[in-house]
């Protein structure tokens, strides 16, 4: 199975912000932690918000807002893609992130086409070929 | 389970093979190491649940083990003290004070999971006892979940596992990384294993449903375990690249009511491109270390084409023919020249893939092997010869054992006397159901 953590870090979103040697050195450690495990399937990190933007639909029509977002508590700052047995494994994995205080680690189960009923794996394009 | 229990399982999953390893470094034995390991975990699930997970497990893990290791180092010098044998005849690094100091100085890690992967596979054992150990000791499965992966009874497999120990203790196999010609072939034996383990879950002849994808990943954990910890080994990059291409291709190559789908009839946008930009990094690798590409790495750049085709019809069969040419020369087999006879009928046309199989006709090993008539009777029908494609349908159909696919090869039987392409035939130029898979699909 796949898992998504996702980071949530604790840092106002319109900061200018950049880490620390020794965290990003930490960091370093933990992902080659990963990868040595046979685990990391892939990773990235984020530009912050206030560089992006977010398309929100309402009424049947997309709209666009540029960032910053005046309600932005918990941005994503990144993610790692984990194989891992189990959910239980995913999350021991989560806690030994070198993550700094107040960060959170959101873990999620990747949907596999299986997971899903069979009418919406017909849906999806899943029927028999004959 | 509590919280607690779980937590400590997945440590365990996380851990048990660093541990292991360390411990079989230090006591030389993997038997007496997996012991020390489990009576770790056993302190873990004793102490835990009161005292809090501790901020290092694996560190607390090691220590604990450490500590039982160094104890029965202590208690076997005794042991063979008053056994009288000499002190100088103890090698110094079954030496508990030189065991320790080298303990001390050298943290676990990667080398010693290397050297233990060298071990589970070591030739000595049969292959079925070096997938068990293999999986037992690196991929921390117990040992009924190998049973049901390979359908055999758990006292079976618990057995196998019992006798590798005691195998490689009697052999005394040397708890290291070989070195110089041996290393090769030693290497050999580790790829072929984890490509063994691979299969298991990919062509799925036996066992549980849930069980397959799970070894897939297991084996694919332990290909890139290998390809971080041998970087300069152009095969072990090789294995983990068709590993990860082959693997990309898991949802879309089953159906929903379990019949197979050829590569050629595969949905592509179903292919998983994480792991197809891995296997191609992966390919890169070995191709970057320079030399010729050997047969992991030959067979990974085969998938890799279809892995960067758009479209079955726009596959580089002439590439596909001369990776087939090159793996045909390095390990010459019956499977690998029908292969190479269907990417030369795609690349050059139906009569360079026939003549090929002319050769094969009277090999003994392809005797009850339906993928040859089947292919002849593709080639044979694209090539206007309605009479003989008709007959190599039937003689496909009385061999396959899959009843499925017998259905498809007598419509084509019959459609080929009709003279007509089946209903619902692929457009020309694209192997049709029936016809074998042109390479490890």
């Amino acid at each position: 199975m796949r898992f998504m953590m996702l980071m949530i870090p604790n840092i106002p979103d319109e900061a200018d912000w950049t880490p620390s040697a020794e965290a990003v050195a930490a960091m370093g450690r933990y992902n080659e932690e990963l990868t040595k495990a046979g685990a990391l399937l892939a990773l990235d990190g984020l530009h912050p918000g206030s560089k992006g933007a977010r398309v929100s639909f309402a009424g049947g029509r997309p709209s666009v807002t540029d960032g910053p977002f005046a309600e932005a508590k918990e941005m994503i700052g990144g993610y790692w893609l984990i194989q891992a047995r189990s959910k239980d494994e995913a999350v021991e994995w989560a806690c030994r992130c070198p993550a700094a205080e107040g960060d959170v680690i959101e873990v999620r189960q990747v949907f596999e086409l299986t997971d899903f009923p069979p009418d919406v794996q017909e849906a999806a394009g899943f029927t028999p070929t004959s | 389970m509590s919280d607690a229990q779980r937590a400590i399982d997945a440590i365990w999953r996380i851990e048990s093979a660093r541990l292991i390893a360390a411990l079989a470094r230090i006591v030389r034995d993997v038997g007496a190491a997996e012991e020390l390991a489990q009576d770790a975990l056993v302190a873990a699930l004793e102490q835990w649940p009161r005292s809090g997970i501790p901020e290092r497990p694996g560190a607390w893990l090691m220590a604990t083990a450490r500590h039982r290791a160094i104890d029965l180092l202590r208690r076997r010098s005794a042991l063979e003290r008053k056994q009288q044998e000499l002190a100088r005849e103890l090698s110094s690094r079954e030496h508990p004070d030189a065991a320790e100091a080298a303990m001390l100085e050298q943290d676990y890690g990667g080398d010693d999971l290397l050297r233990l992967l060298f071990v589970t596979c070591h030739p000595v054992l049969s292959k079925e006892a070096r997938v068990a150990l293999t999986l037992r000791l690196l991929g921390g499965l117990a040992t009924d979940e190998i049973a049901r992966a390979f359908l055999v009874a758990t006292a079976t497999v618990a057995q196998r596992i019992a006798r590798a120990k005691r195998t490689l203790a009697e052999a005394r196999v040397p708890f290291e990384v070989p070195s110089g010609a041996e290393r090769g072939a030693r290497l050999g034996s580790v790829l072929e294993v984890l490509y063994l383990i691979f299969n298991e879950g990919y062509t799925a002849t036996a066992g549980e449903d849930w069980i397959r994808p799970a070894l897939c990943e297991e084996a694919l954990r332990l290909g890139r375990i290998l390809a971080e910890l041998a970087p300069a080994e152009p095969e072990a990059h090789g294995l983990i690249a068709l590993m990860e291409i082959q693997a990309s291709r898991l949802a879309a190559r089953v159906g929903p009511r379990g019949e197979p789908i050829l590569l050629a009839d595969q949905d592509r946008s179903r292919w998983d491109r994480v792991l197809i930009q891995r296997g191609l990094a992966a390919l890169e690798r070995a191709e970057h270390l320079g030399g010729a590409l050997g047969p992991y790495a030959l067979q990974a750049a085969i998938a890799a084409c279809h892995a960067r085709a758009p479209s079955a019809a726009e596959t580089d069969w002439l590439r596909i023919a001369a990776l087939y040419d090159a793996l045909a020369q390095l390990s010459p087999s019956p499977v690998v020249e029908l292969n190479r006879a269907v990417a030369l009928a795609m690349a050059f046309g139906p009569a360079a893939g026939l003549a090929l199989t002319d050769a094969l006709v009277d090999e003994p090993s392809l005797a009850g092997y339906h993928l040859l008539p089947s292919v002849r009777g593709d080639l044979l029908e694209r090539l206007g010869r309605a009479e003989e494609a008709r007959a190599e349908f039937e003689r496909a159909a009385e061999l396959t054992r899959n009843a499925r696919e017998r259905e498809l090869l007598l419509a084509r039987a019959a459609a080929a006397a009709a003279g007509a392409p089946p209903a619902g035939a692929p457009p020309a130029g694209a192997p049709r159901a029936g016809a074998p898979r042109s390479d490890p699909d």
